[in-house]
């Protein structure tokens, strides 16, 4: 792609006043996309990256000179400003490192936006009840202590790959690898705690939901159990969606209906 | 950012003491650029970095200390090290800390004009700007807060003309309006911990220096001895010798 077509500084200055050539400049200079538009911060993260260290540096800003939020700012009327304040909102929108015009893709972007503004893609954890996943197997405070300690440990390792071997694709079998032997790992030691799997199932369901963070070790180390336990609370029975004309569930534009099946625990493989 | 007056001092201490400090990666550059000032070649500041890793934490993985030790070799030419005994502040400047309102804001002024002197003197100028973030600047002015009212510290040291910001949004710098050379020494700083305590205690005495670094710490009680960090490391040294005295016997 021409540099010009991206960086106002590559357009070729007239050295003369030639007037052809002045308009040529200025048509250049008005066609320059030196910014990515505002919906494509859902589309590279780095673009998002500095659109929100921007948008907060300018909020501190605000809020330091002028005593207001920005957004407060943004909404007062003209007449309300004062010279100053009417220079930071110019260079605000200047500076923006996305394009903000009302562009057709940026309007349905922020359309959606409003629809979603209240929607939160957070579940508290109150609003899951574990107990379906466990047994009622009784267990000993001893064990529930070590299972605790090893849960925080594989936390630890967790964290410690992420940081190593970073988000590069041509590390991932080697991760995946070196994660299937830390799970090894971590399932022996777990069964040299407790060697019931009922009880163990139990024990690793309460420490990782009473915290909040990663419950990653509850489907690393038993996830036969946690399926069997549900399966026995529901009689065998699983439910799940088929696309059906005549369904009464609307999704994504196609309707379904329920289906019940019977499941044979002795059947099931999990991988 | 870390703030030290004395970056040869510190290094040196770092390096008897193989601690590596909390800021690894600014103690790597740090003693890369002693070393060079010590006319030492790029290899031989590479292999000491890596020994003084290793010496440090024995069990430590040099694959994962490449990039910090490389960034700190390449950067040890980019600046001399700074090597400042004292920042003197004046009596007009304490004057002008006294006019602000409530002792958090004095604490804050107070800590941004040090640290605006600190950088005239290494930049060798009068422009008395900072670049340092809220939060080192509020760690410093031993002001603990939320950001809400940091922020509002921040406007009303603006509105009183103390302080002005960078016309660019984008930028965190303060200039520090309020510097003022021309009037006699009131304060002497020689340790850059706790600047708002200093500021305190000599503004109404009440603190004291830790005995074990040095720290100036508000003092609670009569026996106190030692800052927070210190007294934990000192009862767990002393835990430990009672544990061994009484398994030998």
């Amino acid at each position: 792609m021409p540099k010009y077509w991206y960086d106002y500084f590559s357009i070729n200055k007239p050295t003369d006043d030639d007037a052809e050539a002045v308009a040529h400049y200025e048509f250049e200079r008005r066609l320059v996309a030196n910014k990515k538009p505002y919906f494509m911060i859902y589309i590279y993260p780095l673009v998002k990256r500095d659109y929100m260290k921007f948008i907060r540096s300018a909020g501190r800003k605000a809020v330091y000179e002028f005593g207001k939020s920005l957004d407060t700012l943004l909404a007062s009327d003209d007449d309300e400003l004062t010279g100053r304040e009417r220079e930071f909102i110019d260079y605000y929108n200047r500076l923006m490192p996305v394009g903000t015009h009302a562009c057709t893709m940026n309007r349905i972007c922020w359309k959606v936006e409003e629809a979603f503004k209240n929607v939160s893609g957070y579940l508290s954890p109150e609003s899951f009840d574990p107990s379906i996943l466990k047994s009622g197997t009784p267990y000993t405070r001893r064990s529930y202590d070590a299972i605790k300690e090893l849960v925080e440990e594989h936390a630890r390792r967790l964290q410690a790959i992420g940081t190593q071997h970073g988000t590069k694709s041509s590390n991932s079998d080697i991760q995946a690898d070196y994660m299937q032997s830390v799970i090894q790992f971590f399932k022996r030691e777990a069964e040299g705690v407790c060697n019931n799997s009922r009880a163990l199932c139990d024990i690793i369901v309460d420490v990782c939901y009473r915290r909040s963070g990663t419950k990653q070790f509850v489907w690393d180390i038993v996830p036969e159990q946690v399926i069997e336990n549900m399966l026995e609370k529901s009689n065998h029975m699983i439910h799940y969606p088929v696309l059906d004309p005549d369904g009464e569930i609307e999704y994504g534009g196609d309707t379904y209906s329920m289906v019940g099946l019977e499941v044979d625990i002795d059947a099931i493989y999990i991988e | 950012m870390q703030f030290i007056l004395n970056e040869r001092v510190w290094i040196e201490d770092l390096v008897r003491r193989l601690y590596i400090g909390k800021h690894p990666a600014y103690t790597l550059s740090v003693y890369a650029k002693y070393l060079y000032m010590r006319g030492k070649g790029t290899a031989e500041i590479r292999r000491t970095l890596e020994d003084f890793v290793i010496r440090c934490h024995p069990k430590a993985q040099l694959s994962r200390w490449r990039d910090k030790v490389e960034s700190a070799v390449k950067s040890a030419n980019a600046r001399p090290l700074y090597e400042v005994d004292s920042i003197r502040i004046t009596e007009a400047e304490i004057e002008a800390v006294q006019k602000m309102k409530g002792t958090m804001q004095q604490r804050v002024l107070f800590t941004m004009i040090v640290l605006a002197k600190f950088r005239n003197i290494v930049r060798g100028n009068d422009s008395n700007w900072i670049n340092y973030t809220l939060n080192d600047i509020f760690e410093l002015a031993n002001v603990h807060t939320t950001s809400t009212r940091q922020a509002g510290i921040i406007h009303a040291l603006y509105k009183a003309g103390a302080v002005t910001f960078n016309r660019v949004i984008a930028s965190d710098s303060i200039r520090v309006l309020v510097v003022n050379d021309d009037s006699e020494a009131a304060l002497v700083i020689t340790d850059p911990r706790n600047l708002g305590n200093q500021y305190l205690n000599h503004l109404r005495g009440g603190y004291i220096e830790c005995e074990r670094c040095g720290a100036m710490i508000r003092k609670k009680s009569n026996r106190q001895k030692f800052c927070k960090i210190c007294a934990e490391i000192i009862n767990r040294e002393k835990c430990l010798q009672r544990y061994y005295e009484s398994t030998a016997s």
